[in-house]
């Protein structure tokens, strides 16, 4: 069999434009297969890296997906509001560890502003257990204060010292700007991969002041006048009254069901209480018939690939009547014939396989920057995880069904043609 | 039947072939003998059955009657893979055109005798190695160009392609070269040095040749001379 194998691959250098087209039709669909298992992957692994050690998240009432995406993820707004004493007294339950508020709803420049305080920078962990650090500077301490992700700082190249202005409302286009009290940035945060990333923080009381001030100056930038108002904020408490949501950590995971029961009941005011993991899972769930959609694409194309590559050795057959002539006059057997066409075609889908894993890998490196920039997520490339082996070799098994009709009809031909063939 | 002679390299006995659905036999064989090292040719027109015949010979076809020896061995007892095998252990073929694969080098083309069989690629490397060999082959019949070897099938022409067609039957001595035609697409002066050259290596090696032509002026080389036409299945059966 072995002069066959290397005829085999002489024969398919020989025609290599077509062998080349036709493996890349394989490699496409395996890169679209891989490709969409790895990202789906990838984003699980980098939500459920996002909500690492909280055991509870905690807001107004609204449904678990929203309260989840707004507060940990930072897609979307907050609807309600909940007011600071519903925090302290959830803060205060002998269960709970740890509390980390959050105030959302303005933003910069496309960025979300995240109202917390120093427990934010003291509990928040990512990847499982990696706590948030420096590349330079420190928390806010003071009211115009503000501490930038790493995405932040790099896409809107700022440094520590920088002013920056806070605006009302998310997106680009804000409605209303603040000028007189621009933020200082004092500290930039390490990439996590992450939504921290991509976070401006500043504290509860600075949010406040914002807010009041805004309060006191409405449309302040739409020129209307303000002379009818109040003008005692400088005798302002600026201690905030509402939160948006807080994230919980408990003593004991056995306290959780019973703990997430206890605020949903909770009387003074209606709230919502998210276990991170149950609400993702709902998520993956619900996105599940979009995985599903692109998994059935992906096998489409595989299809529609093998199709090809069955087009080729068929067009090819005629072409090559002689040569297997030729090599039934050397002592080949009907069954060596079939087996190089078969074996041609194992070869294609290989090098179509192994082209796909190439063309994945530099698609997935190229990509990484984007996608942890725009979509926070972190991908990990390990080598190739079992259930992706599997995927390679049912395609690899899939060519060899669909070359089973060419290797068919070589083997009719060469048994009919005989040793020399009268074309 | 001469029982004087020795064990003959190729028998075939009252030998019919029809292919399936036609009643009416292409031929009809009562009996030929190929002796070692003789040299045979059989004219035969186009049409005449003589590659049937030569399929038949090579273990790719199967007799609708009667029984072929080779080496003493019947192809009714051997299975197609031991044919197969017996085809590349012991025969040559050269036939009119397109003898070789033309994505390999004229080396590799001659080589693959050796690939596909064990046996003449011991018998090719008795004296010398298998290189030398090949090399040894090729100027012996006439191929001369020192990067001969290095080419690729199809940058030769045709008289030189017919040449390593040859070397390759050749390769390994094997005890039977079938030929059909194959000096059919070389011009007349060509043609005869071919010939000459083919003749006087199979007569170095041993091996008996069936050389199938239409055209009879190429039967003086030759040791006898049969006529398909002699075949005929209802016509006056010639004997061998």
């Amino acid at each position: 069999m072995r002069p066959l194998v290397v005829l085999a691959i002489k024969s398919l250098w020989n025609r290599r434009l077509t062998a080349l087209l036709t493996a890349l039709a394989v490699a496409l669909s395996v890169v679209l297969i891989l490709g969409v298992e790895r990202i789906h992957q990838a984003a699980q692994s980098s939500f459920m890296g996002s909500v690492a050690q909280t055991d509870l998240v905690v807001g107004a009432r609204t449904s678990p997906l929203q309260l989840l995406l707004f507060s940990v993820f930072r897609i979307g707004n907050p609807t309600n509001s909940i007011s600071v004493k519903t925090w302290k007294h959830i803060d205060s339950l002998p269960e709970v560890k740890w509390t980390v508020p959050l105030s959302l709803g303005d933003s910069h420049r496309g960025y979300p502003v995240v109202a917390t305080n120093d427990s934010y920078l003291e509990h928040l962990r990512f990847r499982q257990s990696e706590s948030l650090s420096f590349v330079g500077g420190r928390w806010f301490e003071a009211l115009h204060e503000v501490v930038i992700g790493a995405e932040v700082a790099d896409q809107l190249n700022y440094s520590l010292g920088d002013k920056v202005v806070v605006s009302h409302g998310t997106g680009d286009v804000t409605f209303t700007h603040h000028d007189e009290h621009p933020f200082k940035v004092v500290g930039i945060l390490r990439r996590t991969g992450t939504p921290v990333d991509r976070s401006l923080h500043i504290s509860l009381e600075a949010m406040e002041a914002l807010h009041h001030e805004e309060e006191e100056h409405p449309g302040h930038s739409h020129g209307h006048s303000h002379d009818h108002h109040h003008h005692h904020h400088d005798h302002h408490d600026h201690s905030a009254q509402k939160i948006s949501a807080f994230l919980v950590g408990l003593e004991s995971p056995r306290a959780l069901l019973l703990l997430q029961r206890q605020i949903s009941e909770y009387e003074a005011e209606p709230l919502t209480a998210v276990i991170p993991g149950r609400a993702l899972q709902q998520l993956w769930q619900g996105l599940e018939i979009v995985h599903n959609t692109l998994r059935l694409i992906g096998a489409l194309v595989l299809g529609v690939s093998l199709l090809a590559m069955l087009l080729v050795l068929l067009s090819t057959l005629n072409e090559r009547r002689r040569e297997m002539a030729i090599l039934r006059a050397l002592g080949a057997s009907p069954w060596a014939v079939m087996g190089l066409l078969l074996f041609e075609a194992l070869l294609l889908a290989l090098s179509g396989v192994v082209l796909g894993g190439a063309l994945l890998a530099l698609g997935l490196v190229g990509l990484k920057p984007w996608l942890e920039a725009k979509m926070g997520l972190s991908l990990h490339f390990g080598g190739i995880a079992s259930g992706e082996w599997m995927i390679l070799v049912v395609i690899l098994l899939a060519a060899l069904v669909v070359a089973f009709l060419p290797a068919y009809q070589a083997y009719r031909r060469s048994l009919a043609d005989g040793l020399r063939v009268s074309l | 039947m001469q029982n004087s002679s020795p064990a003959p390299l190729l028998w075939l006995q009252n030998l019919g072939f029809s292919w399936p659905g036609q009643a009416r036999e292409l031929f009809f064989i009562p009996e030929l003998k190929l002796s070692p090292a003789e040299r045979l040719f059989l004219k035969g027109a186009s049409g005449s059955g003589k590659t049937t015949l030569l399929n038949l010979v090579g273990g790719v076809l199967s007799p609708t009657r009667g029984e072929i020896q080779f080496l003493g061995r019947s192809f009714s007892q051997l299975s197609a893979s031991a044919k197969d095998q017996l085809r590349a252990d012991e025969m040559g073929f050269i036939f009119q055109l397109f003898n070789l694969l033309p994505f390999l080098t004229v080396e590799e083309n001659i080589l693959l005798s050796a690939q596909f069989s064990a046996e003449r690629k011991s018998r090719a490397t008795h004296s010398r190695s298998l290189k030398e060999e090949v090399r040894r082959l090729v100027e012996a019949l006439g191929l001369n160009e020192s990067d001969i070897l290095e080419r690729r099938a199809d940058q030769l022409s045709v008289g030189q392609q017919q040449r390593v067609a040859c070397a390759r039957a050749l390769l390994g001595r094997p005890k039977l070269l079938i030929a059909d035609e194959p000096t059919s697409a070389l011009d007349a002066d060509t043609k005869e040095a071919f010939i000459q050259l083919l003749l006087s290596e199979c007569e170095q090696s041993s091996t008996a040749v069936l050389f199938v032509s239409h055209d009879s002026s190429l039967a003086q080389h030759f040791d006898r001379k049969l006529e398909m036409a002699d075949f005929l299945p209802d016509g006056s059966g010639g004997r061998a």
